[in-house]
């Protein structure tokens, strides 16, 4: 089959049941993509498909053909970072930071549907879970990206 | 601060220095190396004649910053700007151990402590020796040159040396052995918020932790246990699995089975496949009920005093309060699960894993392979969360297991249900607590009982770190005692309570359950005593200045009462050096707590990464609520009954509460910030909830009663 991702069309050798999530860190070699819980509730293998933020770890790929994946590795060039990559780092969110690249695509989707979400918006959506407790400085990227 | 270079530092910076190294940069291979030319100045200092610094660090780093710490630790006796130094991770070499430790090991909240001194020192010789080639260069005295970015100055001539310009000449000679660090009045990058080394690569996804290895040729590997602690593996029927595409092996373990495939999707399922006889042994007895009563029977035992002093007449004793309390097993459930990836080569092996160990790591492989442990480099890679789950070795030894049972390089990959179900659980604990109070509300007897398993014989790393000797498990005392009150009798014991469940280190460990036991049983008191809870503790910690800063600071982050609804609770603790205070603001809804705030003042002696320390509290509060509010293991017929994580739940992003970190500088020793974020907050949150309802919570998770009335909002 044939996928989309990051602009990029590919030829896929996964079969069909497998989920995007090991299509993009195995075969692709796409790995800014983390596996989580495997089961689709910590939303850290989230991804945008057709610019909705989806957990990927249980999708199979063949449900995703047609449809244009982007990963953490397609939100921006080498040299520049995106805005919401850059409100990350001003607020110093990242520890470990691996479910950080769920967590800025999962705000990049949000903030694409409305710019300027309240609170509750944040919170209903960005279904990503951080172990290390940097949701405080995420709740401070967040006010300042919405207060632009 | 001048230190004298002890015979400990000369080890350390004398294996390395003098003489002209070629760096070697182990590419994902392993084997194949790329040459550069560049000097290293001692252990921890390697300078190219192209004037890039690296600066090696042989701490992992989680999320802790502590590579961001020893690049500026570097960087401030250097005189170089640590934007301009890069990282290289170090190697199994003894240079590289941790003070105290004699391995190399991340934990116990000590990277930046062991670091401040060796690294400041390697910056400052580097430098000294660097002036003093130059000045050789130019025939004149060191007092003649000075230093500025990286760049040394002949103040006589004007004329400029860059470091990379005479480091080769500068690694020749002999480190200097009495070297001058600055005091911290003349610091220009530490006590200063710093750029994170690794920010940049994390937030564009390219930050490689473990389980995103890459090897040519690698399979991947996964793992079934069995369900039983303890149990063993009687028969593994593999056909089915054997026959599913992708397949290359199935690798029975005494209490395990490993499959091999070419893909994780491809493991899974052959990992369902599996047609698997255990012997589950006497574990299967094992059940949430009878480790309770198991505490009980512990308490029941005189037990061994920990500590006492002081003695109380009875007659004095105007009333008694009692309180028994309990705690779970916790599960880690870092995000990243254990994952290694091993490749073996002719004479040698590679190994790449978020490890803690990497000494011990190194050892495990080398036996496993036959090999000795010179022959298998660790390369220590970014860590996705650990809190003690890392310092194991059990996913290393498996890993290195699989890639012997296929020749191939094998990356293995916990699936997140065995993590969850076979993790190295944080151990239960349960307390009895009897206070004596005056006539006057004075307590003047504590006498504390408190079951705990000896977390020793759980441990492997113990032959390096644990005093196997002591009659008591000091990790499972730890934050009971030393007891900060003064109080006029005070009576500690300590009743081991075996457990045949895996049991190991979660973050902060004793201190997790210490400091709500004694926390939370302070405020009960001060209520019987009818007295404001902070006053109260402020009475009995007139010899603890740092205690009574760090409450006292609490104070002034909250100017305003609590609203209608609305109610505080404080705890304060101590462990890993600091001292940390911290206040919650909750309401109940339905028997269910919501923390809306929470304020934190933290004294780790001198906070050298202000932002990195803000960034630990943060982080120890929500993992410390996470636990308080969710967090419990059950086992029933020795089986785990949580198996992911919406069984095992984390707190959301909308269940956070703001929170509001000050730091006090006291000026003590630095201490450790990785844990003291976590102990103070399951006390104030449940201090909070005795202001609201009245009623001690006795047993973590909290369960407010559900006929508890709606209180506030």
């Amino acid at each position: 089959m044939k996928l989309s991702v990051n602009g990029i069309v590919h030829d896929i050798e996964s079969t069909p049941d497998t989920p995007l999530l090991w299509v993009l860190r195995e075969e692709l070699g796409l790995t800014g993509t983390k596996y989580g819980c495997g089961i689709g509730v910590c939303g850290v293998c989230t991804v945008h498909l057709d610019g909705t933020a989806t957990p990927c770890c249980t999708l199979p790929v063949g449900q995703t053909e047609g449809a244009k994946v982007t990963t953490i590795e397609g939100l921006s060039g080498n040299e520049t970072l995106h805005p919401v990559q850059q409100a990350w780092l001003d607020a110093g969110v990242s520890q470990c930071g691996y479910c950080q690249p769920a967590m800025i695509m999962a705000t990049v989707a949000l903030l694409g549907e409305n710019p300027h979400p309240t609170e509750e918006a944040f919170n209903a959506g960005l279904n990503v879970h951080c172990r290390c407790g940097t949701y405080p400085r995420i709740i401070r990227a967040l006010r300042a990206l919405a207060s632009r | 601060m001048t230190l004298l270079i002890t015979r400990r530092t000369i080890l350390r910076m004398g294996v390395c220095a003098g003489g002209f190294a070629v760096g070697c940069l182990f590419t994902a291979s392993g084997r194949e190396q790329t040459a550069s030319t560049s000097s290293r100045m001692n252990a921890w200092v390697v300078i190219g004649v192209d004037d890039v610094i690296t600066v090696r660090v042989s701490h992992t780093e989680m999320g802790q910053c502590i590579h961001t710490l020893a690049v500026n630790l570097v960087a401030e006796e250097l005189e170089v700007d640590p934007a301009k130094l890069q990282v290289e991770v170090a190697p199994v070499a003894p240079e590289y151990e941790t003070p105290g430790f004699h391995a190399m090991l991340t934990g116990g909240s000590t990277s930046a402590i062991t670091s401040f001194d060796p690294l400041r020192l390697a910056g400052a010789s580097a430098r000294m020796m660097l002036v003093a080639a130059a000045a050789k260069r130019w025939h004149c005295a060191v007092q003649n040159c000075e230093v500025q970015d990286g760049r040394i100055r002949n103040r006589s001539t004007g004329a400029v040396l860059s470091y990379g310009a005479v480091a080769e000449a500068a690694a020749k000679l002999t480190p200097p052995r009495e070297v001058k660090l600055k005091p911290a009045s003349q610091w220009r990058i530490l006590g200063r918020p710093m750029r994170r080394l690794e920010g940049r690569d994390k937030v564009r996804g390219a930050a490689r932790f473990g389980i995103d290895v890459q090897v040519p040729g690698m399979l991947i590997g996964s793992v079934l246990h069995c369900p039983v602690a303890g149990g063993r593996l009687r028969h593994v029927g593999a056909d089915s699995a054997m026959a599913m595409p992708g397949v290359v092996k199935v690798v029975p373990l005494d209490d395990a089975v490993i499959v091999v495939a070419k893909s994780f999707w491809a493991v899974s399922k052959a990992i369902d496949a599996l047609s698997v006889d255990w012997d589950e042994g006497p574990g299967a007895s094992i059940d949430s009920a009878g480790i309770s009563q198991s505490l009980d029977k512990a308490l029941a035992t005189d037990g061994i005093v920990v500590t006492e002093h002081g003695d109380v007449a009875p007659t004095e004793v105007h009333t008694r309060v009692a309180l028994r309390l309990e705690v779970p097993l916790l599960a880690h459930a870092s995000f990243e699960p254990p994952t290694a990836a091993v490749s073996i080569g002719e004479h040698d092996a590679d190994v790449w894993a978020p490890t803690q160990v990497q000494t011990m790591a190194r050892e495990v492989v080398a036996e496993v392979l036959g090999m000795t442990p010179e022959q298998v480099r660790i390369h220590t890679t970014l860590c996705g969360g650990s809190f003690g789950r890392k310092l194991r070795l059990d996913y290393l030894r498996q890993a290195a297991i699989a890639a012997k049972a296929v020749n191939r390089p094998v990356k293995l990959i916990w699936s997140r249900n065995e993590d969850i179900q076979h993790d190295y659980y944080r151990p239960p604990a349960a307390t009895m607590i009897e206070v004596g109070l005056n006539s006057n509300g004075l307590p003047i007897s504590w006498t504390q009982k408190l079951a705990v398993p000896d977390l020793r014989p759980h441990l492997e790393v113990s032959k390096v770190s644990i005093r196997r000797a002591d009659t008591i498990d000091s990790q499972a005392v730890e934050g009971a005692a030393p007891f900060p009150y003064q109080i006029g009798h005070h009576r500690l014991t300590w009743h081991n309570a075996p457990l045949a469940v895996r049991l190991g280190w979660w973050r902060s460990v004793g201190h997790s359950f210490n400091a709500w036991f004694v926390e939370h049983a302070m405020d009960v008191i001060a209520r019987k005593a009818a007295q404001d809870p902070v006053a109260f503790r402020l009475g009995l910690l007139k010899d603890r200045p740092r205690h009574q800063a760090v409450l006292r600071t609490l104070g002034p982050l909250w100017p305003e009462a609590p609203k209608t609804g609305r109610f505080r609770g404080t705890a304060v603790h101590e462990c890993y050096g600091s001292v940390v205070a911290q206040s919650v603001e909750i309401s109940i809804e339905e028997g269910v707590p919501t923390v809306h705030r929470v304020a934190c003042a933290v004294d780790c002696g001198m906070a050298l990464d202000p932002d990195g320390v803000r960034a630990q509290m943060e982080g120890g509060i929500i993992f410390g609520l996470t636990a308080a509010l969710f967090g419990e293991i059950t086992v029933q017929n020795g089986r785990t009954q949580q198996n992911n994580l919406d069984s095992y739940r984390l707190l959301a992003l909308g269940e956070a509460p703001e929170v509001t970190v000050a730091i006090v500088n006291s000026g003590a020793v630095v201490g450790g910030a990785g844990e003291a974020g976590v102990p103070p907050i399951a006390p104030a949150v449940c201090n909070a909830v005795l202001a609201a309802t009245g009623q001690p919570v006795t047993r973590l998770p909290i369960r407010v009663a559900t006929n508890t009335k709606s209180i506030g909002t």
